[in-house]
């Protein structure tokens, strides 16, 4: 875009009421270029704060008017380059529509602006004996809307679900500018599941300016468990067998060996057992009597199951020092390298040690340190790459290795993401997961909404005939399995 | 026409009745494909000669539904996609076929301790029909409604293809959630020919507790105060001419639900008291009448309950659910644009089944059409641009 053309969109920009500030100069625009995915870049024309919905709207009305693409940001933590602005054009950066509008105890609903910070929701809420359920693990930083965009998951998601069941309806500004609610903020709702579809559609079909929420109630009682285990597959085995004997446990977080090491050498230090291969952590919550029953239960299966060490936190600050190392992972990781690639997806609960070993196999044969994170319950891994971006080598095998470990969970039968989303990382990857014919319908959702395709280009759905060679059908299979 | 169907599934497959109607449509032929490949063939078949499709599972949904806005339509029955059965209560997923009956669902899922999200539903239905329909039912909440469970879809389109979404796995965010839009679509979009969603613990306790109340206002005041703390998985408010009955279904932990029912003050009935409830929902309202729902925020069913009985009359109100925040009347056919515009005027949903063979509907069965009707035409316009999937039947015509 020309600068006097971005000159004039800027100009017309600040002149729309509840446009806070608009940014434009390339010092400003640096912290816009990506998200917590920093492979890949793209530099704004500029970046806009609106503070209502009305501001939404005009602006991108305004973008449709300049024929400029445009996008929606929250707190730039995605991990999948959903908020890069690989076209450049618009950010439209909802950080500051950071109200909480309405909060309905009775009927455990809070209604808020997209800018509202997920722990900060919780916060407000508690008083109230609530809690909003989805925590991302930058649940201190990220926003609302974001989650919304993502359909963001969490530690706790496997009793509680990602962010879609968590959310009644959603007040969007539509790519053709206008304001539209999609479900009902009491959750009955008839017609297509648009609400259902917009979450997780990563700013591709619109932008959140409010989002009606459940709120859940606190547990009465909270309890946190340690496994420590001589081998990943002896603490994957116990994974099951919890599963197995009925029980729901609010999380289920594992650690490799090598996570534990840099968890325990770094201010997350948790006091994790160093002579484990795995970490295990349980956490359970409800009604005490149940939760008592349950924990009495998982300390059995847990040591039938090999634990080499089980501890059961004994008060609060015990039961967040277990966690203080596992939400401080990622940032220890930092300190084995300037870069870390955050690894997101999802294989059969079962296939999990094979999984990790084909990963780790995959990791060494290319010379690369990796950790991994597995939200073990839902078979959610996370393996970390530690890299230095400004070797270009290291680049290309950090993403060499990123599509290899893809192929080994779409192989296993799994998905390409359980929580991150696919944005930019991950878009040429659907086919391995789908065939042309199964893309075509999100194509014909995404037109139906954005038939101008400027509402966040190029991200999360490839490019019609991208899969001609990939698709599933393709490699031989007779009938796509899902 | 009818020979691109019998050159797909079979000349023994097709049937041609010769008095047979479905949603106000005469039905010129029954086909009866064996497989999703065979449905899919023949969804491309009526694409390309612009006759009306419905898919039919179990056939105990059919009554849904608007009218279809056709004069024929061509019925296609899933009962012979039925073949493929898969529990894995290991990963805690299963995978079924449309045509399989959710009775035998619920004896394999009995046989190894699990439960589903369909073991609260009628044991005629299919699996494919209650995706398509997403009934409400009194154990309907918020955190487990059907496509809460749900984790993938195989849908045969308009233009013939057979197309996955979703996943076999029980966390997945890739790509648009088209296993949302396609439940509960009344087969307007496409037609589900199989299905994985998550399979769950059967719950070491089930109880159900019952408590009389003078009025049903009196018993809508005392559960919303008992339920915070109690919080039972469903309730359901009846009245019975001389007051109410509160049934309370509660699941879990056999001592948390001991101290559960202890709280509600009720006493233990049998588990059949609740399956009662079920079967009143699921079977269809006689001829010329019709049930309606009325549905909004749990705080609101006292003010739904007197909007319902101010334009209905005491007598028409059937149920009230109070943690859905839903009430269920029954009222003559012609009565139908009264209750439609007392729950527009109260912001509440409103969704009416009525008889199968009813004739034309006094009035949107959805009642007033939601802020996002122009969208969902846009998009099925792009899924079936043709128009021959259940055209008319669905929210605000489409």
């Amino acid at each position: 875009m020309a600068a006097a053309a971005v000159g004039e969109l800027a100009q017309r920009l600040r002149a729309l009421p509840d446009v806070a500030e608009v940014l434009t100069r390339p010092g400003e625009l640096f912290s816009y270029e990506s998200d917590g995915l920093t492979l890949e870049r793209g530099m704004p024309a500029c970046v806009a704060f609106p503070i209502t919905t009305e501001a939404v709207s005009a602006i991108v009305r305004t973008c449709n008017e300049f024929g400029v693409p445009y996008l929606p940001r929250g707190a730039g933590t995605g991990l999948s380059g959903g908020a890069t602005p690989v076209a450049g054009g618009v950010v439209i950066e909802c950080a500051r529509m950071d109200r909480v509008l309405e909060i309905d105890a009775t009927n455990r609903t809070a209604t808020v602006q997209p800018g509202v910070i997920n722990e900060h929701l919780s916060q407000v809420v508690r008083p109230l004996g609530l809690f909003y359920a989805p925590d991302p693990s930058s649940q201190s930083a990220c926003t609302i809307g974001g989650n919304v965009a993502e359909n963001s998951g969490g530690p706790h998601t496997l009793k509680y679900g990602t962010t879609s069941p968590h959310v009644l309806a959603l007040e969007v500004v539509l790519p053709d500018s206008s304001v539209v609610r999609l479900g009902r903020r009491d959750g009955h709702g008839h017609g297509y599941d648009l609400r259902g579809v917009f979450v997780g559609s990563e700013g591709t079909l619109g932008i959140v300016c409010a989002a009606t929420v459940r709120l859940v109630p606190l547990p009465e009682t909270v309890c946190t468990l340690l496994g420590g285990f001589a081998t990943l597959r002896d603490a994957c085995a116990a994974v099951s067998a919890i599963i197995a004997q009925g029980i729901v446990p609010s999380a289920l977080e594992l650690l490799d060996d090598r996570t534990i090491d840099a968890v325990e050498a770094s201010v997350y230090a948790a006091g994790y057992p160093r002579d484990a291969r795995a970490v295990l952590l349980v956490e359970l919550d409800g009604v005490a009597v149940a939760v008592e029953r349950e924990r009495e239960r998982i300390v059995e299966i847990l040591r039938a199951q090999r634990a080499i060490e089980v501890r059961v936190a004994r008060d609060e600050a015990e039961r967040l020092a277990l966690w203080r190392g596992r939400k401080g992972a990622f940032g220890a990781m930092g300190r084995l390298a300037p870069d870390l690639y955050v690894h997101d997806a999802v294989v059969p609960r079962t296939r999990l040690p094979d999984v990790v070993d084909a990963i780790n196999r995959a990791a060494e044969a290319r010379g690369v340190r990796i950790a991994n994170i597995l939200h073990a319950g839902d078979g959610n891994l996370h393996p970390n790459l530690s890299f230095d971006r400004r070797d270009p080598e290291q680049l290309r095998t950090i993403r060499e290795l990123g599509g290899e470990i893809l192929r080994i969970c779409i192989d296993a039968g799994g998905v390409l993401s359980g929580e991150h989303g696919i944005g930019l990382e991950k878009r040429d990857y659907m086919c391995l997961m789908f065939s042309e014919a199964d893309l075509e319908p999100m194509r014909w959702v995404h037109d139906a909404f954005d038939p101008d395709d400027r509402c966040n280009p190029g991200k999360q759905i490839p490019a019609p005939r991208a899969c001609a060679e990939s698709n599933p059908r393709q490699r031989g299979y007779e009938r796509v399995s899902f | 026409m009818g020979d691109a169907f019998e050159a797909i599934v079979g000349v023994a497959h097709v049937e041609r009745p010769a008095r047979a109607r479905l949603a106000g449509a005469r039905v010129d032929a029954i086909v009866r494909p064996a497989n999703a490949l065979e449905l899919a063939a023949c969804l491309r078949a009526a694409s390309e000669a612009k006759i009306a499709v419905v898919a039919c599972g179990g056939g105990t949904r059919q009554h849904l539904g608007n009218p279809l806005d056709t004069e024929s339509c061509v019925r296609l029955e899933l009962g012979r996609i039925a073949s493929h059965v898969d529990v894995d209560p290991d990963e805690g997923i299963a995978t079924l076929d449309a045509g399989v009956r959710i009775r035998e669902l619920e004896a394999r899922l009995a046989a190894c301790g699990k439960i589903s999200v369909f073991s609260q539903l009628p044991a005629d239905g299919s699996i494919g029909g209650a995706l398509a329909a997403d009934p409400f039912g009194p154990d309907w909440t918020l955190d487990r409604r059907l496509p809460n469970e749900l984790l993938g879809l195989e849908t045969a389109l308009a233009n013939g293809e057979l197309t996955a979404a979703g996943g076999r796995v029980v966390k997945n965010v890739t790509g648009f959630d088209l296993v949302r839009l396609y439940c509960g679509s009344l087969g307007t979009l496409g037609v589900i020919t199989r299905a994985t969603f998550r399979l769950r613990a059967r719950p070491e306790c089930e109880r159900i507790v019952a408590a009389r109340f003078t009025s049903l206002e009196e018993g809508v005041r005392v559960f919303a105060s008992a339920s915070v703390s109690a919080e039972p998985a469903a309730a359901a408010l009846r009245p019975d001419g001389v007051g109410a009955e509160l049934l309370c279904r509660l699941v879990g932990d056999e001592k948390a639900v001991e101290r559960k029912a202890a709280q509600l003050s009720g006493e233990g009935v049998p588990l059949e008291a609740w399956l009662r409830v079920r079967a009143a929902l699921a079977t269809p309202p006689d001829l010329g009448r019709a049930r309606v729902r009325l549905s909004a925020r749990p705080s609101d069913v006292a003010t739904l309950c007197r909007t319902a009985t101010e334009v209905a009359g005491a007598d028409a109100l059937r149920a009230v659910f109070p943690l859905a925040g839903s009430i269920v009347l029954e009222v003559d056919d012609a009565r139908l644009p009264l209750v439609s515009a007392a729950a527009e005027r109260c912001d509440a949903l409103f969704l009416a089944e009525r008889a199968p063979g009813a004739g034309p509907a006094p009035c949107d069965v959805y009642g007033a059409a939601p802020d996002s009707l122009a969208l969902m035409r846009a998009v099925k316009a792009r899924f079936d641009p043709q128009r021959v999937l259940a055209p008319g039947r669905f929210v605000g015509g489409i």
